[in-house]
């Protein structure tokens, strides 16, 4: 095909000197076509709520902790260790499309720094969530009720597969996906989320999830944050 | 057929002109750089096809080709890949729309593709992806993939690599932006029709010069 339409050129050169003749002559395409298919499949917007930063729910609030002590927000309550009287999980309210599972991709461990002495020291929050469905208080009850992340698609009218532990997992990926289902049924397309989780020791760029604080650590407020993505999961 | 006559023709009244002109000749260059033929592999499937997956309203979505600015596309969205395999160091165009609807019965919203290249037959995954380059509409130099300050958006102009392993091959990953129906950069409105929005596009792959 490149020879056809080189050869044209030529003989059209001659026609040009020649002085008398115009002739356009629109050569085949030369190259190749590839037909390609785009495709989306349009669900309804995420909404996502948090109470506001001081309020109950608004931040993963573990309080005054003591150290050398196994500290553990439990999302669920149930489990709960060596918290301030004023902690409270993350509340964070979505809004989906019914029936559709969403992906919630989050940190297994997130680094929260202290520079009271003039020197940045760090601690170690792994995060862990429970999801419950429909939109429903910061509860007691409603915690004990939830049920922590899985990782897999836990099919219809269940808010999230069964034997899920609700904290990231330490392979390789810094990112971690767990599953929770919108129902399609009980407050249609609505979930909630509480996030809570376990303090441990840390260095700078060492997160560590399995020693306690230690004794020796700076004793003040230690603070951070982590991002929660949330996206459908098909 | 058409072409062979109109070379016929030309030829013909070329020498009717070389008649009236006496014994006066001419010798006209013929050229040709003869390239060996283009040839596109379309991946394999998933990867036949862009795919974003559930979508949510209310934005503009964009799947990134590059793989690193994604934005509200699901989790399994993935990018369309063709490897180009052509001749060593050539510029070769890359023709497709600008943009495009992608309809669900009447319901429409609009997609814009966009196209990142890289050297070699690369596999779909985050390293090739982030390491392509966002194709341009300008050439840029020897062993260079594409112009600089490329936006994805036709038309493409890449070059072939220059030497080495696989430089023959270039891999095009394909993505895009889906805006509303109402205009390119709009998001896509709340109420709009959910469903499954689908269309085709054709991309043409040719040598520039």
């Amino acid at each position: 095909m490149k020879k056809v339409l080189l050869s044209l050129t030529a003989a059209a050169a001659i026609v040009f000197a020649a002085g008398t003749v115009n002739a356009q002559v629109n050569g085949p395409i030369t190259g190749k076509t590839q037909v390609v298919q785009a495709n989306a499949n349009l669900q309804a917007e995420i909404l996502v709520t948090i109470p506001s930063p001081g309020a109950d729910g608004g931040a993963v609030r573990f309080g005054t902790v003591p150290r050398n002590s196994s500290i553990n927000m439990d999302p669920r309550a149930v489990a709960s260790t060596n918290l301030g009287f004023s902690s409270a999980p993350a509340m964070v309210s979505i809004t989906s499309q019914p029936d559709e599972p969403l992906r919630i991709e989050y940190p297994s461990a997130v680094l929260l720094s202290n520079n009271t002495s003039g020197t940045l020291n760090y601690i170690t929050y792994r995060p862990q969530i429970s999801a419950i469905n429909d939109h429903v208080a910061l509860t007691a009850t409603n915690r004990e009720a939830s049920k922590y992340l899985g990782t897999t698609n836990p099919g219809r009218d269940q808010v999230t597969a069964d034997g899920g532990t609700g904290e990231g997992s330490t392979a390789t990926s810094a990112v971690n996906g767990y599953v929770v289902m919108s129902p399609f049924t009980t407050g249609a397309g609505k979930v909630t989320l509480f996030v809570g989780g376990k303090l441990y020791d840390g260095a700078a760029n060492t997160p560590n999830i399995s020693t306690n604080i230690p004794n020796t650590k700076q004793v003040g407020f230690y603070d951070g944050e982590f991002t929660l993505n949330i996206l459908y999961l098909n | 057929m058409k072409l062979i006559w109109l070379l016929t023709m030309a030829w013909l009244f070329n020498l009717t002109q070389l008649s009236a002109q006496g014994d006066a000749t001419n010798s006209f260059p013929a050229l040709a750089k003869v390239l060996r033929p283009i040839v596109l592999t379309v991946g394999g499937s998933p990867y036949n096809s862009v795919w974003f997956g559930n979508v949510p309203a209310g934005n503009v979505v964009y799947l990134d080709p590059r793989g690193t600015s994604s934005e509200h596309v699901s989790h399994t969205a993935n990018v369309a890949k063709i490897t180009v395999t052509a001749t060593n160091n050539e510029p070769i165009r890359l023709e497709y729309p600008d943009s495009l609807t992608l309809m669900n019965g009447t319901h429409r919203i609009i997609y814009q593709p966009r196209i990142s290249a890289i050297y070699g037959d690369a596999a779909v995954n985050p390293g090739n992806q982030s390491n392509s380059v966002a194709v341009a509409s300008t050439l840029a130099g020897t062993n260079t993939v594409t112009g600089p300050n490329g936006t994805g958006r036709a038309p493409g102009m890449i070059t072939t690599g220059f030497s080495g392993l696989d430089l023959d091959k270039t891999t095009l990953f394909i993505g895009g932006m889906l805006y509303g129906p109402a205009s390119l950069g709009s998001p896509i409105p709340i109420n709009q029709e959910k469903g499954f929005y689908t269309n085709t596009f054709v991309i043409n792959i040719l040598y520039q010069n």
